[in-house]
């Protein structure tokens, strides 16, 4: 009787995994179908054939840009301190 | 005999005494002289060698942060046809002879190799500091601290140069694909708006994007956004091209630039060897002849590198408004 259970509670559990993994393959499958609109986007294309990026893409560029140009700066900034460094050097003989 | 007695014996303590004390003195006083000596030697030994630690690790610090800066390069994708501000077309270094505003490799590699050896160097007279005892062994090193300082500095000066017009090289080329990107937005709406308008308007049942495939979600209100935007991007276009300016005169400054230096540190004075500057750094042969005063090399140098890098800091600003601009035109951007 036990073991009856037991087998039982196994075959249900198999049909639940099994139907889970079934979902999952059929959610993946839709999403690749239909989900992704930003490649159809795209494909946009101008009248002499290239590419319109989107406007995704080019929030991309300015938030890379907004990093750059910090990075920039920063470089400047050191570039001035080293031109600058004689000030803070500390002469040590007589 | 009773009261004679005590009176002699107290002068002839008194003279044994003297004559001790005069003994010590002549035996101890220039001991205890040779000593506060000792002790004030000993003192400024301390603080010499403290400071001059602390001054070569400042230094260190600067320049290992300079130099991991160069460990990076930027990447450039976009060509341009680059011409100087006189007029010239760029030609005869690797990079901008590609088109791109990129930095010479070799140049740059040699760079690299001049802040290694001035990093190797100033970390061996760091640990030569350390193991000093005494002021004596101390006192030429401290001298050498002093006497590199020009060389080392102006080395590290080409490379936090060489890494500003890198980076600025890199926000270029960004802002560079970035009004790409735009452009080709804009022009897809010019073209909906203006080739099929009458289209979509005479067919108002039928769907745009059957009409004109991927119009549907562009932002064609009215014909004035396209002006205004076509406008704008001409105006970052006019501000892009200014910056390229700067940074491929700069690239040619500083190429230059490092070329004579890596020459003045090689004893043929060839660019292939920097054979000299180990030896210069080790204390051996004359740094103030090489560079000579101010107004010699070493303050030509100095005066070109400020001038790039007062160049660069109008760029940087102009990249800042530029970056603003193309803030404001993704607002006419719907797809």
């Amino acid at each position: 009787m036990k073991q009856n259970n037991f087998m039982s509670n196994r075959f249900m559990l198999s049909i639940v995994g099994s139907v889970l993994l079934l979902l999952t393959v059929v959610i993946v499958a839709l999403f690749a179908l239909f989900g992704n609109n930003q490649d159809d986007v795209a494909k946009i294309t101008t009248t002499n054939g290239k590419t319109v990026v989107t406007k995704d893409e080019i929030e991309r560029n300015l938030s890379d840009l907004d990093s750059e140009i910090e990075n920039s700066i920063a470089t400047q900034e050191a570039a001035e301190e080293a031109l600058s460094d004689d000030s803070k050097k500390v002469k040590l003989g007589s | 005999m009773n009261t004679s007695f005590p009176y002699l014996s107290r002068n002839r303590i008194t003279t044994i005494a003297l004559v001790i004390l005069s003994g010590l003195l002549a035996i101890y006083g220039p001991v205890s002289v040779t000593n506060a000596q000792a002790a004030v030697d000993t003192q400024k030994f301390k603080e010499t060698k403290a400071k001059a630690l602390t001054e070569i690790e400042r230094r260190l610090d600067n320049y290992k942060k300079n130099r991991k800066g160069l460990g990076v390069d930027a990447k450039i994708i976009n060509t341009y046809s680059i011409a100087t501000d006189n007029g010239e077309v760029a030609a005869p270094y690797e990079g901008l002879a590609e088109g791109k505003l990129k930095f010479p490799n070799k140049i740059k590699e040699k760079i690299k190799k001049i802040s290694d050896i001035v990093i190797e160097k100033l970390e061996s007279l760091e640990d030569r500091v350390k193991n000093t005892t005494s002021l004596e062994d101390l006192d030429p090193l401290v001298e050498s601290v002093d006497e590199q300082y020009q060389l080392t500095q102006l080395t590290d000066i080409q490379s936090a140069v060489t890494n500003s017009i890198e980076s600025l090289s890199g926000v270029i080329d960004r802002i560079q694909t970035t009004v790409n990107n735009m452009r080709g937005q804009v022009t897809k709406m010019q073209e909906c708006i203006s080739g099929i308008k009458s289209d979509i308007e005479a067919n108002a049942d039928v769907a745009v994007d059957s009409l004109a495939p991927g119009c549907d979600n562009f932002n064609l209100s009215s014909n004035e956004v396209i002006v205004s935007a076509e406008s704008q991007l001409a105006n970052i276009e006019a501000m892009t091209s200014t910056m390229k300016s700067a940074v491929s005169s700069s690239i040619y400054l500083m190429t230059s630039l490092a070329s004579t230096f890596s020459g003045l540190l090689s004893k043929d004075g060839s660019l292939g060897s920097l054979d000299k500057l180990g030896t210069l750094l080790e204390g051996d042969g004359d740094i103030n002849t090489l560079l000579g005063s101010e107004n010699s090399k070493a303050g030509r140098f100095m005066i070109s590198f400020r001038a790039i890098t007062s160049q660069l800091g109008i760029a940087n600003n102009t990249a800042g408004n530029t970056r603003g601009l193309l803030g404001n035109l993704t607002s006419y951007i719907s797809v």
